[in-house]
């Protein structure tokens, strides 16, 4: 129970400490890019918003496994949460990417395979908010939890969409080496780091509020019956 | 096995006495070709190369249409509870469902074939292999994703909506392994390339059918 508290505050505040920190960083210590200019610094919030998202849809895929293996509600709720903030990390990918492009490709959007599957696998997890909407209750949670597996399939082939079809997503990390000039990448890692740690207190504080709206549910329907 | 062939025979017996879903998905099928060559520029090049990619979005649209219609037939009255409550075992309902489904599919598919290449400027004979072998590939995994789908979304009052909404992403790899398969068969292109597609269409068809195999029985417990 106490280790359970102290994860509760330390938690956002690594978080917040973290992502204060790729703040200061990307703003002062980073080098600016020389074709790109000022406008390469979104890069690294899209790259972490991305980490963020990808790792809370590997989270929903884990969660919807353990939920069909126990049946035990705390799994549906956290596979819910993780959705959630995946949805809410997904779009940031696809605010900031038009951002970007916008002054570099000159257009805010192209058809890039990237972009599409990525804009696809949004789609594939706000299918899942959707139908946990629709369906409440146990029935629900099984049926998105199978939703959540199925979705999943999804996430591999964004990543080989730029093996696949070649396009004009930049590719930053190959096998063994990083396309960053040097004083980029301490920068990114601290990004990444601060917002795969948003992501995880938003996913606990978020099935935390569920926890509690389910429990006040419980509640008044007893308190009507009686 | 003999349970999964004893429901398809008796969708197929059904359809075979109503004829509903497969005449008007054809007309359905007819209509969206059509609608679709009026929004290019008469007599462009746009429309031949994007012929693949309507066809199959027809195919996918048809498919949804096709695989509400059966659904339904089985909520009305029960008659999925009834299949359920059957000796069966829910996966030879999950394979029953899947091949009625996809004899549906391809019958509809035999009917648009020749209007599709009339309409849009090919030979219907040319490139005949890789575009069947492609639709048959692509059918499957579309089917095996499909009849997942609709029995998860079957007793939900916006099922109409939800079902594409969910099956449409979901379908990417088909979509994307189906069109440059027709495309490659088509205009000539290298066969190669074919049979990579094809083969990827093959691995997507059994993640898929493994996928619905395992989690059906989940998703129809009670």
């Amino acid at each position: 129970m106490r280790m359970k508290k102290i994860i509760d505050w330390s938690l956002p505040l690594a978080a917040l400490f973290f992502i204060e920190a790729a703040i200061v960083l990307v703003l002062v210590y980073a080098p600016v890019e020389r074709s790109m200019g000022i406008v390469q610094k979104i890069f690294y919030f899209h790259l972490g918003s991305a980490t963020a998202a990808f790792f809370s849809f590997t989270l929903v895929l884990v969660f919807s496994l353990a939920f069909l293996a126990t049946r035990a509600a705390r799994w549906e709720m956290l596979g819910l949460a993780a959705a959630e903030t995946g949805v809410l990390f997904c779009t940031l990918v696809l605010l900031t990417g038009p951002l970007w492009a916008r002054p570099v490709w000159g257009k805010w959007w192209v058809w890039d395979p990237r972009l599409t599957t990525t804009l696809i696998l949004w789609f594939l997890y706000v299918g899942y908010l959707v139908l946990r909407q629709a369906m409440p209750g146990y029935k629900g949670a099984v049926v998105s939890a199978v939703y959540g597996i199925l979705a999943f399939v999804d996430v591999p082939i964004v990543y080989f969409s730029i093996r696949w079809w070649r396009g004009i997503h930049p590719i930053v990390i190959r096998k063994g080496h990083i396309g960053l000039a040097a004083g980029m990448v301490p920068p990114l890692l601290i990004s990444i780091t601060g917002f795969i740690l948003l992501s995880l207190a938003l996913l606990r504080e978020r099935a935390a509020i569920e926890r509690i709206s389910r429990d006040i549910e419980t509640l008044s329907r007893r308190i009507i019956h009686e | 096995m003999k349970a999964a062939l004893a429901i398809a025979r008796k969708d197929l017996v059904l359809e075979l006495r109503g004829r509903e879903v497969i005449v008007l998905l054809s007309v359905f099928g007819f209509l969206i070709l059509t609608l679709f060559s009026l929004s290019a520029q008469a007599g462009s090049s746009a429309l031949t190369e994007l012929a693949p990619g309507v066809l199959w979005i027809t195919f996918l649209f048809a498919g949804v249409l096709g695989l509400g219609r059966t659904f339904d037939r089985e909520r009305e009255n029960g008659c999925f509870h009834g299949l359920l409550l059957s000796p069966a075992d829910p996966v030879q309902i999950y394979w029953g469902k899947c091949l009625s489904t996809l004899v549906f599919i391809l019958i509809f598919q035999a009917l648009l074939w020749p209007l599709f290449t009339v309409l849009y400027g090919f030979s219907p004979v040319k490139g005949l292999f890789f575009s069947w072998a492609g639709f048959v590939l692509g059918d499957l995994g579309f089917v095996a994703l499909g009849v997942l789908l609709s029995s998860m979304t079957i007793h939900l009052r916006s099922r109409e909506m939800i079902l594409p909404l969910l099956l449409f992403p979901l379908c990417l790899p088909v979509l994307v392994g189906g069109v440059r398969c027709t495309t490659i068969a088509l205009t000539g292109g290298a066969p190669g390339l074919a049979w990579i597609w094809l083969g990827r269409l093959l691995a997507f068809d059994v993640i898929f059918v493994s996928l619905g195999t395992l989690l059906f029985p989940m998703v129809v417990e009670e």
